[in-house]
């Protein structure tokens, strides 16, 4: 990735890259936007720094996709740490609100049912779903990915099935 | 959306329509303002960390502060200095006469002082 002036680089980057990272983030994010395009802002400054550490086309891929399931799994966590009682009273106080999901996306009943039912998954359970069945990870390839074991991740996604199936009867 | 794979179609399609928008021109715009003001990599803190380490040892370790070491063989007469062996005779003959005196009472040898 060393070829030629590193602003132009990351720029081809950006504008080629980005709609699959918003399109990820979008995902976890529940379809809210203003998070998506957070971690999109987030994932791309990381790679500014990462950038020259990376070889070759099929190694960016893996880098962008690696690191934004990661910022998404980060912030998730995260935000369920705030979602707890008294630290979402704090929490309020201190920020506001929480984002309501954006209008566009929760127009559509179906995909707000999905999300909805998505998001009654812990956070890691539902992107090692996410990953498997939309991205057709394979159990080893997630593992690797969110630092856990493939027999761990297996579980995960069972539970998040059957947790799913419980959900839609 | 009857079961699992109707939920995850209503996401796939979701995904393939209304998820193509590009971002806003605000979003843009940060990310190359975040750009421009890019973070120093995680690597700098740690050079910067082990230059002060180094220049701090070099402060430490001046060469007028410690001695040089010379290997042996390079060593001269001169370097050695003036011999000032301080023998007293008198008190090392004295030390003997009381040990062996006191051997003798003993019945078995005593060691010097």
């Amino acid at each position: 990735m060393s070829t030629g002036e590193p602003e132009v680089t990351l720029e081809q980057i950006y504008r080629r890259h980005r709609v699959e990272v918003y399109r990820i983030a979008l995902r976890y994010g529940g379809g809210r936007r203003a998070w998506a395009e957070d971690v999109v802002q987030d994932v791309f400054v990381r790679l500014a720094v990462a950038l020259a550490g990376l070889d070759d086309r099929d190694a960016l891929m893996g880098w962008l996709y690696r690191v934004t399931t990661r910022r998404c799994l980060h912030r998730l966590e995260h935000e369920r740490v705030r979602a707890v009682a008294p630290l979402r009273w704090i929490a309020e106080r201190w920020w506001g609100s929480p984002p309501q999901p954006d209008a566009i996306v929760a127009a559509k009943a179906e995909l707000q049912q999905a999300f909805a039912l998505l998001e009654t998954l812990a956070p890691k359970a539902r992107v090692a779903f996410l990953m498997h069945r939309m991205d057709g990870r394979t159990f080893e390839e997630i593992g690797e990915i969110l630092g856990h074991s493939k027999g761990y991740i297996c579980k995960l996604v069972s539970r998040a099935e059957r947790k799913l199936e419980e959900g839609l009867r | 959306m009857k079961d699992v794979e109707g939920l995850l179609s209503v996401m796939r399609e979701a995904e393939a329509a209304s998820y193509d928008q590009p971002l806003s021109p605000s979003a843009d715009a940060q990310v190359r303002s975040a750009w421009a003001s890019r973070p120093w990599p995680r690597e700098a803190g740690w050079l910067a960390v082990l230059g002060a380490v180094t220049v701090a040892m070099l402060l430490l370790l001046q060469p007028g502060r410690t001695p040089r070491l010379r290997p042996v063989h390079s060593l001269s007469r001169e370097d050695a200095g003036p011999l000032t062996l301080d023998l007293n005779f008198a008190d090392a003959s004295a030390a003997a006469a009381a040990a062996h005196a006191q051997e003798q009472r003993a019945g078995g040898p005593v060691l010097l002082p």
